[in-house]
């Protein structure tokens, strides 16, 4: 049987890295929380409880603990400190949610090359403001917004795909 | 002879630069087409006709050329079928040029004898010839002699370029007079503008006929206004080829790599699309016009002043329009004498050319190019003969609306003009200059300004004015004697399409598919109007009424490498990648891609079947350890799920308690098996279906549907949590003693944990959930951690169970396992056909009250038929294993029929013997029955069996 091993170049990501390409930095982000939750976003109560509207792919996130919009009624929450959630239906807000932690990898990406890197990454317009953060960036389905400040991408990639968007980074 | 000028043209006589045509060294300059410095060198054939093997020369000057395809290798990689009038000369990087379908050449091609036999071969000779015997016996032949340019195998792109995306406001394709003025126009009415135009210097037209534009002269004018649009914040983008529009007014265009760089695909959305593409001049069509010489006049024109190259000495220049006279008045200009036959009788610019020098013949056409491997004279209609080393064409100009018709936009036959033209506007669409029908410089750029003062399409009426051209009909004549070539390219001749004609195919998409005329590289662009002329000639009817072809992107060939861009090699198709791969290959796993993830297939050197066996056996004496990960690990959420669970599955799900799993399937609306799998309820409201690896992203899309179309969205949530989880199957008799030395914290005994539970617990300090499950038939635990804790828990099982003798277990063991059970893959074990009552699971089927998806179709009439093929086990009855794929046959009069087949064969080292799995006409009812088979000629013999071969009982299960 052929090893196919020898084909697919041993997966680099995650591990703590940073690596540069096409006039941009690229770091691996660890220790953040990440929790799906689905259902009435705006309510009020639950795990969204006290933040602002999840953001989109050109929305800025900005706190220790923020949500970005995947769907019309999902959200990535993604903190800096561990989350105490229960799992599960809550009733009383009305939403449903499960830990992913380490369902996807997270990078920031920054530099100037920054719009060009998303010109061949994604089809987005750069000045179209759109509600969502899933994008397919690299081919890749991504949450994506700005982490911080207008010039720093943060990337959400299915762990079982980092390394292929590592690849592409790479190669771009 | 053509030759260069000692002066003149835009390129740069200060940098030489060697190349080499069909072996031989030659010189050109910096700015060069390969075309130009081959004219310039006085290389007259370069090339072999498709089918005839006809010595052909350069014909035009860019994307339309016909003829002048060649293998360009530069810098050690080969480019076949590049057009040489498109190819730069570039310093630095040695270019050699070769001639396709000629051998050894195109000078001395031993091909060329077949043109002696070109009355056998007409178009459609291959419906007709070569038939007797049998057309087998030929073909090989034929194919081998087909076909233009040689592949090279090794060829890989330099180094990739991503496809790049952009939007603006307006996007202007062409950078003549038109696109230029509509491109300002929009830029400095404060829009974002993007113009394209693929040649390296923008001006069109302007940059050979130069004149006046809006007062100024055209180089003036031209740099004015690129320097307008720069201010206005447009952008330029040279050399690159818009290609296609497709829906919701996405353009793609091919931006070519100079200096070795790569090619780049840009998709465009661009608001407005302002098409300013020009025209292409129409060849007229004679006897023999397909002799090297035989040029059109733009590319006469074309040649002068871009590459100072002079193509003939004595030049006989055929019109039936005003545009040939400059072109004739140039070349005189420039030494060469002229003669210029007008079908006119009365030209209004006959006075202007004899005073330049030209001789002008009015009232006269040209009937036939004489000469043998180059054009020696022209003979007239009168039968006068004029000597001349180039013939140049010019029978009016077809606007390039390429672009538009790609829109979905309709051409309409303007008689006047001679030209089918845009019709009706399409939405977010302008067609403007030449493209649109207004040759007229002045109108042209009128109108393109006009155009982009209103945003969407439409604008103002066009300023098409016939009397720009004053073009007179001169249609190929299917009367005249000779050989007169309508597509040079495909070697299709007035004749051609006169037999199409005559077998009455007397559409134009089947004159086309029947003569192959426009279905070359060029695509018809200096071929297809006048075989539209011809076939309404041949039929009775006007030009207008016969019509065009469909007209579908891409205007020009665009490499494969262009459009993959990146996406080569692992970036092609990537696998996904476990959280262990790095363990596994420190095991010595080899890897294989399953269901889309590159996992361990068996782990150790040597054979395969060895491994195998090694790990089947540790697996069912001892203890095997599993990445089960990519598993599906879907969440249905929500006081609904117990309802929709019920809907979605085969099984009723809303009876199972917390903490308990339960298999069973998931069925399409049309009753067939769609996936199998475990769901395990967590609480109340919460579900985890475990799918196949390669049904993940189907069974949430799937459940997704269903949420949003059936069950109330505000009660119910789908959450796909396989990433989160990694997932190690434990399995094998010892597997609970090495369960014990985890430290998982949680009470794994029998009572707590059964067969098809599962619990909750933490493993170094984390979740940990592990289940009772199995799918080798022996006892077996599931463990699931969340993935950045997958590492420590694989090396905690293989260390704690070393001297338990612990082994890694790869998928090729797995599957051989499960096959012992009978325990089925689904999409391997089941077709496109199979239910579940086809697989032993009938109950369901007949007790479950309450709708399910796919319920109504288990009760159809093929649904309930005798003989539906049924999954069995089988056993060979001479102890050779079984080959997947082979048929169960029954003989049925004199014939065999099949009456199923092999889905699934192994070796089984717990058995010792081959297993396999089927499905097979009124299977479960034929246990014991001996049947044949029958695999690629060979007959074997099995005996139908239960599927489960091995502890029939399930005792291991709790052993």
């Amino acid at each position: 049987m052929l090893d196919r091993g020898a084909f697919w170049t041993a997966s680099p990501l995650p591990g703590n890295e940073r690596f540069a390409a096409r006039g941009v930095e690229i770091r691996v982000v660890h220790g953040l929380s990440q929790v799906l939750v689905s259902g009435r976003l705006g309510g009020g109560a639950g795990p969204l409880a006290g933040l602002s509207a999840p953001v989109g792919f050109r929305g800025v996130a900005t706190g220790p603990r923020y949500a970005a919009a995947v769907a019309r009624d999902r959200a990535l929450l993604v903190s800096t400190a561990p989350l105490d959630v229960s799992e599960g239906w809550d009733d009383e807000a009305a939403v449903a949610v499960t830990r992913i932690d380490d369902g996807f990898v997270v990078v920031d990406i920054a530099g100037d090359g920054l719009a060009d890197l998303l010109a061949a990454a994604t089809t987005l317009p750069p000045d179209v403001a759109t509600r969502s953060a899933s994008v397919v960036f690299a081919g890749l389905p991504c949450v994506a917004y700005r982490a911080g400040t207008p010039d720093v991408l943060r990337l959400h990639v299915e762990r079982p795909l980092a390394a292929a968007l590592a690849a592409w980074l790479r190669s771009v | 002879m053509a030759r260069r000028l000692p002066q003149g043209g835009r390129i740069d006589r200060a940098r030489p630069i060697p190349f080499s045509f069909d072996g031989k060294a030659l010189s050109g300059f910096a700015g060069d087409t390969l075309a130009s410095a081959l004219l310039a060198n006085g290389v007259s054939t370069v090339g072999r006709s498709f089918k005839y093997h006809r010595p052909r020369g350069v014909f035009g000057h860019w994307t339309e050329e016909p003829n002048a395809i060649l293998d360009v290798t530069r810098d050690g990689r080969r480019e076949p079928d590049a057009r040489a009038t498109t190819v730069y000369l570039e310093e630095g990087r040695t270019l050699a040029a070769a001639s396709v379908n000629a051998a050894p050449d195109a000078e001395r091609d031993r091909l060329a004898v077949i043109d002696a036999f070109a009355r056998f071969l007409p178009a459609g000779f291959y419906y007709k010839t070569f038939l007797w015997p049998r057309w087998g016996l030929f073909e090989p032949a034929i194919r081998a002699m087909a076909g233009l340019g040689r592949l090279d195998p090794g060829w890989l792109p330099a180094a990739p370029a991503a496809p790049c995306n952009r939007a603006c406001d307006v996007l202007v394709v062409g950078a003549g007079p038109a696109g230029l003025a509509a491109a300002r126009s929009a830029a400095e009415g404060g829009r974002s503008v993007l113009l394209v135009d693929d040649r390296r210097e923008p001006g069109g037209v302007l940059l050979w006929r130069g004149g006046e534009v809006e007062g100024q002269a055209a180089e003036a004018w031209i740099a004015d206004t690129l320097a307008a649009i720069a201010r206005a914040g447009g952008t330029v983008m040279s050399d690159t080829t818009a290609y296609g529009v497709y829906d919701h007014g996405l353009v793609c265009a091919l931006q070519r790599g100079a200096e070795g760089a790569p090619d780049r695909l840009w998709r465009i959305r661009a608001g407005h699309i302002v098409v300013a593409a020009g025209a292409i001049e129409r060849p007229l069509v004679f006897a023999d016009n397909d002799l090297p010489g035989v040029l059109s006049a733009e590319a006469g024109l074309a040649y002068l002043r871009q590459y100072g190259v002079l193509v003939g000495e004595r030049v006989v220049v055929a019109a039936n329009n005003d545009a040939a006279y400059p072109v004739a008045l140039a070349l005189r200009e420039a030494g060469a004498h002229v003669s210029l036959v007008d079908n006119r009788p009365a030209p209004r610019l006959r006075r202007l050319a004899e005073d330049g020098g030209v001789a002008v013949l009015a009232g006269e056409r040209v009937v036939r190019a004489e000469g043998r491997r180059a054009v020696r004279a022209a003979t007239l209609a009168s039968g006068a003969r004029i000597e001349a080393d180039a013939l140049l064409v010019s029978g009016g100009f077809t606007p390039t609306a390429h672009l538009y018709c790609q829109a979905k936009g309709k051409l309409a036959w303007d008689d006047a003009l001679l030209a089918f033209v845009p019709g009706a506007p399409v939405e977010g669409v302008s067609v403007v200059g030449a493209a649109n029908g207004v040759f007229g410089l002045a109108a042209a750029v009128a109108e393109a300004r006009a155009a982009v003062a209103v945003p969407k399409s439409g604008g103002a009426p066009a300023a098409r004015d016939p009397a720009a051209l004053d073009a007179a009909p001169a249609w190929p004549n299917g009367d005249a004697g000779g050989r007169a070539w309508i597509d040079l390219q495909s070697d299709v001749t007035v004749k051609d399409v006169g037999i199409a004609a005559r077998e009455n195919y007397a559409s134009v998409e089947h004159l086309k598919r029947y003569t192959t005329l426009g279905m070359a590289t060029d695509q018809g662009k200096t071929s297809n109007v006048n075989g539209i002329a011809a076939l309404a000639a041949a039929t009775g009817r006007a030009p207008g009424e016969v019509g065009t072809t469909t007209y579908r992107p891409p205007y020009v060939p665009v490499p494969f490498s262009a459009i993959a861009g990146l996406r080569g090699g692992e970036r092609m198709n990537p696998v996904r990648r476990l959280p262990l791969e790095a363990r596994h290959r420190a095991l010595g796993a080899t890897l294989g891609e399953y269901g889309g993830w590159l996992r361990p297939a068996y782990y150790g050197p040597g054979d395969m079947t060895e491994a195998v066996a090694r790990e089947i056996r540790a697996a069912r004496e001892a203890v095997a350890v599993f990445d089960a990960s990519p598993l599906g690990k879907i969440e249905v959420i929500g006081p609904d799920a117990a309802r929709f669970m019920d809907f979605q599955s085969y099984m009723t799900l809303s009876t199972l308690a917390p903490g308990r799993m339960r298999y069973g399937f998931m069925l399409e609306e049309t009753g067939i098996v769609f996936d199998d799998g475990v769901v395990s309820r967590l609480d109340e409201n919460r579900f985890r279906v475990s799918c196949s690896t390669s049904h993940v992203a189907a069974m949430h899309a799937r459940f997704e549907t269903w949420r949003q179309d059936q069950f109330d969205p505000a009660r119910l949530f789908i959450h796909n949590a396989t990433t989160h989880w990694a997932t190690l199957a434990v399995s094998g008799p010892l597997s609970r003693l090495l369960m014990e030395r985890l430290s998982i914290v949680a009470d794994l005994s029998d009572a707590a944990l059964p067969h098809m539970a599962f619990v909750e617990g933490r493993f170094a300090g984390g979740p940990a959930t592990v289940a009772r499950v199995s799918f080798t038939g022996e006892r077996g635990y599931e463990v699931s951690v969340p993935a950045a804790r997958a590492a420590e828990l694989h090396e905690r099982l293989l260390a704690a169970g070393r001297d338990l003798g612990v082994a890694p277990l790869g998928i090729e063991a797995l599957m051989a396992l499960r096959a012992e059970k009978g325990f089925v893959v689904v999409g391997l074990d089941t077709d496109g056909t199979t239910m579940p009552h086809d697989l032993g699971f009938g109950g369901p089927r007949l007790k479950r009250t309450g709708d399910f998806v796919g319920k109504r179709s288990l009760f159809t009439q093929a649904a309930e038929a005798a003989d539906r093929k049924q999954l069995v086990g089988l056993d060979t009855v001479d102890g050779a294993p079984l080959p997947r794929g082979a048929h169960v046959v029954a003989r049925d009069g004199g014939r065999l029929r099949s009456e199923g087949f092999v889905t699934s064969s192994y070796a089984s080292p717990a058995l010792r013997r081959p297993v396999a799995l089927g499905l097979v006409a009124r299977g479960a009812a034929r246990h014991g029955e001996e049947v044949t088979l029958r695999h690629l000629g060979r007959e074997l013999r099995a005996r139908l069996r239960p599927p489960c071969a091995y502890d029939a009982k399930g005792d291991r299960l709790n052993a």
